[in-house]
């Protein structure tokens, strides 16, 4: 196995002088190569926080980062640019699409810098969206979809640039567990086709269970960590049974 | 596909927004010609008593329409700005450079700018002739007013869009 990102004994500290507070520290965490990981813990762990450092978003107090062996916390802002160009996907719950622009140009659209031509930029387009089962929405606009397919639109569109690890803050956040378990389907099946890593924030157990492997965030540091053992039912179980230990968080989807 | 060719792609999506910005843009630059207009007309120049006072009317009434215009653009442009913030985070995150997203920003409002500008000196020009008959009659001047386009005149409402524009 490969290791795509890791992260050794990182802290972020909010605040300035006086009122500094880490919210997150002593992370340590290893990540291979297609692994679909979730990272769950209650409101204010840090979950946030820890995926913006490891996706370049924001910059570390202290510790390091390595995306495919290089060091993020030693980069500059152009190589920055480059990493998140050719290396890094994003999905957010509110899915981030323009709303002036057709589905097909919103996918397109991290493909406009590279010098892809037009018939490649199209293929690779129609290619991912089957995939995602949205053949038929492409030339539709942002609003005319549900907000199953506009998630879906996004993933695609953060897979366009085939990056090696797609980072997502709660993507189901904003569905229901239909839209949500089709969207989760999906991200699933990428390791096999794509070879995609994903990294998924959630505090939902149910959308947790269709990792391969969850780690838990409480109090800004990595608290447990749980492997799927290819059942999704009793991987949910365990997942339930470890948030009642770590206490605090109730399932809405029981 | 480079800045340009996106920039481009941009203003397409985009012109719904931009529509009643560039309606205001071009009847400001049209209002603004019709003026300089009347300030380059050779026959209006050669009636002595206008020289008295509608010359410098015009002046002073196209001084106050380019500071209205330039308060509207600098207001809306930065409107816009705000509006767009959410344009500028994706680029970021594909991993768009700065210095580029400035760039594809920057084409963009020269399009809107150079259609303004287009659409304005066409209205104005059309127009011209209506307003100033219509001024020779305000004024009770006696001056056929023949339909002239005046070179200058366009130069000048060129000129002085161009630095607006480009100081935006
Ligand atoms: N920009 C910021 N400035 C100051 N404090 C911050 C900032 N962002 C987050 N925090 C604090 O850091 C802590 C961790 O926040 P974070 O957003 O990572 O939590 P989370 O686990 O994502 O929570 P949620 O489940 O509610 O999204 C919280 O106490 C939060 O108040
Ligand atoms: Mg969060």
């Amino acid at each position: 196995m490969e290791t795509i990102l890791s992260v050794r004994s990182l802290k972020k500290e909010y605040g300035s002088r006086g009122t500094r507070f880490a919210a997150l520290h002593d992370v340590d965490l290893e990540v291979q190569k297609g692994e679909f990981l979730a990272v769950m813990g209650p409101s204010g762990s840090g979950k946030t926080t820890l995926l913006n450092l490891m996706s370049t978003i924001d910059q570390a107090t202290a510790g390091e980062i390595y995306i495919d062996g290089r060091n993020l916390t030693r980069m500059k802002n152009g190589d920055l640019a480059k990493l998140r160009r050719n290396k890094i996907g994003f999905v957010f719950q509110d899915f981030n699409l323009l709303d002036n622009m057709t589905i097909m140009d919103n996918i397109a659209l991290p493909l406009a810098l590279n010098k892809a031509n037009h018939k490649e930029i199209l293929a690779a387009v129609e290619e991912l969206a089957a995939f995602f089962g949205l053949t038929d929405q492409l030339h539709k606009y942002p609003y005319q979809l549900s907000g199953g397919q506009k998630q879906r639109a996004a993933v695609t569109r953060a897979l366009i640039t085939k990056p090696s690890v797609v980072f997502a803050d709660e993507p189901t956040g904003a569905l229901d567990t239909k839209a949500s378990t089709e969207l989760l389907d999906c991200l699933r099946g990428l390791k096999p086709k794509y070879g995609t890593t994903v990294i998924m924030v959630t505090h939902d157990a149910f959308c947790a269970s269709f990792s391969d492997r969850v780690m838990f965030l409480k109090d800004g540091t990595l608290h447990a960590r749980l492997d799927s053992s290819g059942s999704r039912k009793d991987f949910y179980q365990k997942i339930l049974e470890m948030l009642a230990a770590m206490g605090g968080i109730t399932n809405e989807r029981l | 596909m480079n800045a340009f060719s996106l920039a481009l792609k941009l203003f397409r999506s985009n012109v719904k927004t931009y529509t009643f910005y560039i309606a205001v843009m071009t009847v400001a630059v049209a209002v603004y010609y019709d003026f300089m207009a009347l300030k380059h007309n050779p026959e209006v120049l050669q009636t002595r008593e206008v020289l008295l006072y509608a010359k410098s009317a015009a002046q002073i009434t196209s001084v106050v329409t380019l500071i209205v215009l330039v308060f509207f653009m600098w207001y809306s442009s930065s409107f816009f700005l705000k509006q767009r913030t959410k344009e500028i985070g994706i680029y970021a995150l594909a991993g768009i450079s700065n210095a580029k997203i400035g760039l594809v920003f920057a084409v963009e409002s020269i399009f809107i700018g150079l259609t303004a500008l287009a659409g304005g000196l066409l209205f104005g020009i059309l127009f011209s002739k209506l307003f100033l008959m219509a001024l020779a009659k305000c004024t009770l001047l006696d001056v056929t007013v023949p339909f002239t386009v005046p070179t200058s005149a366009v130069t000048e409402v060129m000129i002085t869009f161009g630095i607006i524009f480009l100081a935006l």
